[in-house]
């Protein structure tokens, strides 16, 4: 059964739930490891969007095909190996299908500390405001925000994918912002500003 | 250079996000002159590089959160119309590899927290941090020696036969002889290709150029822009500088276009015990010759672990040569300042200052 706080149950203890049909513990691992994964998968495949298709791809398949999955000893490796396996596959057009064999403990694929430590981190609370923020905004200045400091294309690459002039992109990131600035200074009005926190904090040893 | 009146004006320059990045060494320089330059300015600089942090780490988890969105939907939703979505999603975006490097280099170099202490190992990816080196024996018998803040990675089909590994950083290679499999080294520039050899690989993120010496056997590197092949002999390196890409795209008037650099000369060998520098940190040993200071500061942050900061410019393009055996950093400071007039002091544990 799953803890109340569900950060606190382990992977497998998620796998488990999981099993039994709990969507809840689907995307608790999906949030998990979404990030690591994809970092993970990069390096194999240097194609974003191809990859992060194959984490949901994997993840789906996990739900469906629940109740033929084994308990799982170590479900980071288990993930890791299948992700893998189906970018390996990334030139046939068939939706790849993991084997059931698929031995979780044969090859550890756990990527380097710092691939994961990005994700693992803990988020401070401008950068949540700032997601919430971003998520917000109208979906074509998210894709242009995205491009510019996810991918962190070229002003010139955006043009030529989006069709867009320099010069627009250019002022549509602009205005994004400084929407988003002055979204965050509205919302974080009346708490601590980070910085004075963290002088506050740091004398304190 | 346009005036930056606003934290938006310096998150929309592309010099700029370089910058925050670590990305292009010249946006770099440009950057920390430019702070010095401009003191009444520091202050908002430094403001719109926390805030390009957050806002880098803000749309990370606005892509999480929307993509679990999207898994939501597929696990809860209608199965059917998945195939025209894939196929969209399928559009290729050419730097998606090198947001991650970017990234990457950017928590290497960061101030923000330290890693945790533990190293996570695994058999088909090994990691070093600064100031670490290990021994490795690949599944084919390979000998391979990892330098410091040096990350290595079997190919997906090693144990198979498919003898591939990915280099970042700088390694010693002893190559198990098998002329029906070929043993090959894949980088960012370059790739090498040996059947049964000894060499040392050198490729860092941050650094231009790409090293490879040849102690015996032989290799061929193929530089991946100039689609050429160069054979060594036994006793030769070749250090490659591929044009840089950054340069296309600038949209400021500082970085000058870098050129390409390509030279064989001779391995660098100590009369004195005919050691060969080029692989002298396998011994523990850290040599250098004729290096610039700005080259010999990384290799130094790398060896020691620790954040070095040139603070006048016109330094960087002092040149040093040495050879140190288990010295700490004051220890070969002391020494250096013997042959080139500066100063150094410590300003915290982590990071050390040199001036004139």
């Amino acid at each position: 059964m799953l803890n109340e706080n569900k950060t606190e149950n382990s992977d497998e203890d998620l796998w488990e739930s999981l099993l039994t049909g709990d969507k809840d513990a689907l995307y608790l691992l999906y949030t998990r490891f979404y990030q690591p994964l994809l970092f993970f998968g990069l390096k194999y495949k240097a194609d974003a969007p191809f990859v992060k298709d194959a984490i949901n791809q994997l993840f789906l398949y996990l739900w469906e095909k629940r109740d033929r999955l084994h308990v799982a000893r170590n479900v980071r490796n288990y993930l890791y190996t299948s992700l893998r396996r189906l970018l390996a596959k990334q030139g046939l057009q068939e939706m790849y299908v993991p084997t059931d064999h698929l031995e979780e403990e044969g090859q550890p694929v756990v990527p380097s500390r710092e691939d994961t430590w990005i994700a693992e981190q803990e988020l401070d609370q401008r950068s949540l405001l700032m997601a919430a923020a971003i998520n917000k905004l109208p979906s074509r200045l998210r894709q242009l925000l995205l491009m510019k400091y996810y991918e962190n294309l070229s002003y010139e690459e955006i043009a030529s994918k989006t069709g867009l002039s320099l010069r627009t992109i250019y002022n549509k990131n602009h205005e994004a912002i400084t929407r988003l600035r002055q979204d965050l200074e509205k919302s974080s009005s009346g708490t601590i500003p980070l910085q004075t926190l963290l002088l506050l904090l740091s004398s304190l040893f | 250079m346009k005036p930056f009146h606003s934290i938006a004006d310096l998150l929309t320059d592309e010099s700029f996000l370089n910058y925050c990045r670590q990305r292009n060494e010249a946006d770099i320089v440009y950057w920390e002159a430019y702070i010095r330059d401009h003191p009444l300015q520091a202050p908002m600089i430094r403001e719109a590089q926390q805030e390009w942090w957050h806002l880098a780490q803000g749309v990370q988890q606005a892509d999480l959160q929307a993509q679990l969105a999207l898994l939501k939907q597929q696990v809860e939703g209608a199965p059917a119309a998945k195939k025209g979505a894939r196929l969209l999603s399928l559009i290729k975006y050419a730097a998606a590899a090198a947001v991650i490097a970017g990234i990457l280099v950017w928590t290497f170099t960061g101030t923000h927290k330290q890693l945790p202490g533990g190293k996570l190992m695994a058999v088909n990816q090994y990691a070093n941090k600064a100031g670490q080196r290990q021994q490795v024996v690949l599944p084919d018998g390979s000998r391979v020696i990892l330098n410091a803040a040096s990350n290595m990675r079997l190919g997906p089909q090693f144990k198979e036969g498919q003898r591939e590994v990915y280099l970042e950083g700088e390694a010693f290679f002893e190559v198990t002889p098998d002329a029906t499999r070929p043993f090959t080294v894949y980088m960012k520039d370059a790739s090498i290709r040996v059947l049964g050899t000894s060499f040392n690989a050198r490729s860092y993120t941050g650094e231009d150029y790409t090293e490879t010496a040849l102690i015996k056997g032989s290799v061929e590197i193929t530089l991946k822009k100039e689609n050429k092949i160069i054979r060594l002999q036994p006793s030769q390196k070749l250090l490659y500088k591929a044009a840089s890409p950054d340069s296309i795209v600038q949209t400021t008037t500082t970085a000058t276009p870098a050129k390409k650099y390509l030279a064989v000369t001779p391995l660098t060998i100590d009369p004195r015990d005919s050691s060969v520098a080029e692989v002298a940190w396998m011994e523990n040993k850290l040599v250098f010759f004729d290096e610039p200071l700005d080259q010999l500061a990384k290799r130094l942050e790398r060896w020691y672990g620790i954040k070095i900061r040139i603070e006048n410019q016109d330094m960087k393009q002092l040149r040093f040569s040495g050879a140190f055996e288990k010295e700490d950093l004051p220890k070969v400071l002391q020494v250096l300042q013997l042959t080139m007039p500066f100063h150094y002091r410590k300003e915290t544990d982590s990071v050390m200052v040199l001036y004139k």
